[in-house]
């Protein structure tokens, strides 16, 4: 139970930061989404061998993380899941794709073995950018349908699998009932989908600004290898 | 004016009338309490007179607009409607955006827009909690933000559903309080007749979809009997001890 209940405040965590009024908060919604759409467009046209370019494109994210004041390894502790995911998504590239690249040691290193790992970053970089946060009200449902098993199953350790059926049933139930009345409540407010209000905030020069700085940076993470460029540096 | 004429409904998974032959009226500036059992229909009259279900026979007219879709926008603007669950109604971060998003949506400027809000959380007693966000709420202080938004709309209609459910005893008087300070047409559904009796002069009963009685608050609510055939106890503050 625990378990949901931190992934509740965890959302709760991102609520907060999207209520702050720092400079990423103000910035125009579209501009952010339009520079969100650029970062996934760049970062998933990278060649599948080019670790490398992949890797710089985290710069960005270190860059808005920075903005946002938002703990880099916080986020990965929370992604840790999604790393296991991709890992299993990635894992059968270095069994068929065994084309030696160069040696570690005595190490071989595949062109499997880079795709896999391109595979992963690319994954985990775009499941940061696309973070839903009204998944809280799924959240919640999930908290009271688990108390309310765990109230009448106290020495059961897990849920049992005959039960499964009728609570995932009964969750969806709920949700789709809650998400029902939540909409009859802004209908009732005079919500349109037609004509709905998009927030009357108008696109100013630091808008512009952030626009034309995040594309910059941007296209030169993703052609100019800064890594190579600032390695040879020190050759 | 509300005016219900000869109304019969009944929900798609049904196969009897939740509703049947329902005649009403209710005038400007009235306090309408309408009571029954479970199940009785009272939440249905509600839904009805707002136009969350239009699959009725009969008619129902709002200051004389017909309910049917292409008038929902405007009678929607002359009815606010209190829902039974605080957590449904409230949907967005924190009160002030919750509060804002009707004028928002009726195309208010920012300036009025802030306004009515402003006027709307203090008249519940709450603009020092603009900024706080839902989920930090209480029960209470949940119900009192579900009134400021829809009193930020101005309505000329007040609709309440179950009100006191989720209410402590301190909350449930001061709701009361607000309730018999806000000079307009109000209707309150519920179980808690003690709170009819303290906030409505006039009470429609209803049992299985049908009125029963409609009349004054007190004639209705003292009456042992009446109550008992259907469903209802007496007050507790009409008990003798």
């Amino acid at each position: 139970m625990s378990k949901i209940s931190n992934a509740i405040k965890e959302v709760h965590f991102i609520d907060n930061k999207a209520n702050n009024n720092k400079f990423l908060n103000k910035i125009h919604p579209l501009v952010k989404l339009i520079i969100t759409i650029i970062y996934i467009v760049l970062l998933t046209s990278i060649n599948k061998y080019d670790l490398i370019t992949t890797l710089t494109m985290s710069i960005y994210l270190w860059f808005i993380s920075l903005l946002g004041e938002i703990s880099i390894r916080r986020v990965i502790e929370r992604l840790k899941i999604v790393f296991l995911l991709l890992i299993i998504l990635g894992i059968a590239n270095p069994i068929l794709d065994r084309n030696v690249i160069f040696y570690i040691g005595i190490i071989p290193v595949t062109t499997g073995i880079i795709s896999m790992l391109t595979l992963i970053l690319k994954g985990f970089f775009t499941v940061i950018m696309l973070i839903y946060r009204y998944i809280i009200v799924f959240f919640k449902e999930v908290e009271r349908i688990w108390t309310a098993y765990q109230m009448r199953a106290p020495k059961q350790n897990g849920v049992n699998f005959k039960a499964w059926g009728s609570m995932i049933g009964s969750l969806m139930i709920r949700s789709i009932d809650k998400a029902q009345m939540v909409y009859e409540s802004m209908e009732l407010r005079g919500f349109n989908p037609e004509t709905f209000f998009v927030k009357t905030q108008k696109i100013t020069k630091r808008d512009a600004l952030y626009l034309i700085i995040g594309m910059v940076l941007l296209v030169t993470i993703r052609w100019i290898p800064i890594f190579e460029l600032v390695g040879n540096l020190f050759v | 004016m509300i005016e219900v004429k000869n109304v019969n409904f009944k929900y798609s998974s049904s196969n009897k009338d939740t509703l049947s032959n329902i005649d009403l009226k209710i005038n400007k500036d009235e306090s309408v309490g309408i009571i029954g059992a479970n199940g009785a229909g009272k939440s249905t009259i509600l839904k009805l007179l707002v136009g969350l279900e239009l699959q009725f026979q009969g008619e129902i007219l709002i200051n004389d607009l017909k309910v049917e879709k292409k008038n929902l926008s405007e009678i929607r603007r002359k009815i606010g409607y209190v829902f039974q669950d605080s957590e449904a109604q409230l949907f967005m971060p924190t009160i002030y955006e919750d509060v804002a998003f009707a004028p928002k949506n009726y195309g208010y400027s920012e300036e009025k827009v802030h306004e009515r809000t402003i006027k709307a959380l203090e008249s519940v007693g709450i603009a020092e909690l603009k900024d706080r966000q839902i989920y930090r709420l209480s029960g209470g202080q949940k119900k009192l933000a579900s009134i400021a938004t829809v009193l930020s709309m101005n309505p000329e209609i007040l609709i309440f559903d179950e009100p006191t459910v989720t209410l402590d005893p301190k909350n449930r008087r001061r709701f009361i309080e607000i309730l018999n300070s806000l000079k307009t047409t109000k209707i309150v559904t519920s179980h808690d007749l003690d709170l009819i009796y303290d906030t409505c002069d006039r009470t429609i009963l209803v049992a299985e979809g049908k009125i029963v009685k409609d009349g004054r608050t007190e004639e209705i609510l003292e009456d042992k009997e009446l109550l008992e055939n259907n469903g209802l106890e007496l007050p507790l503050s009409l008990i003798k001890r």
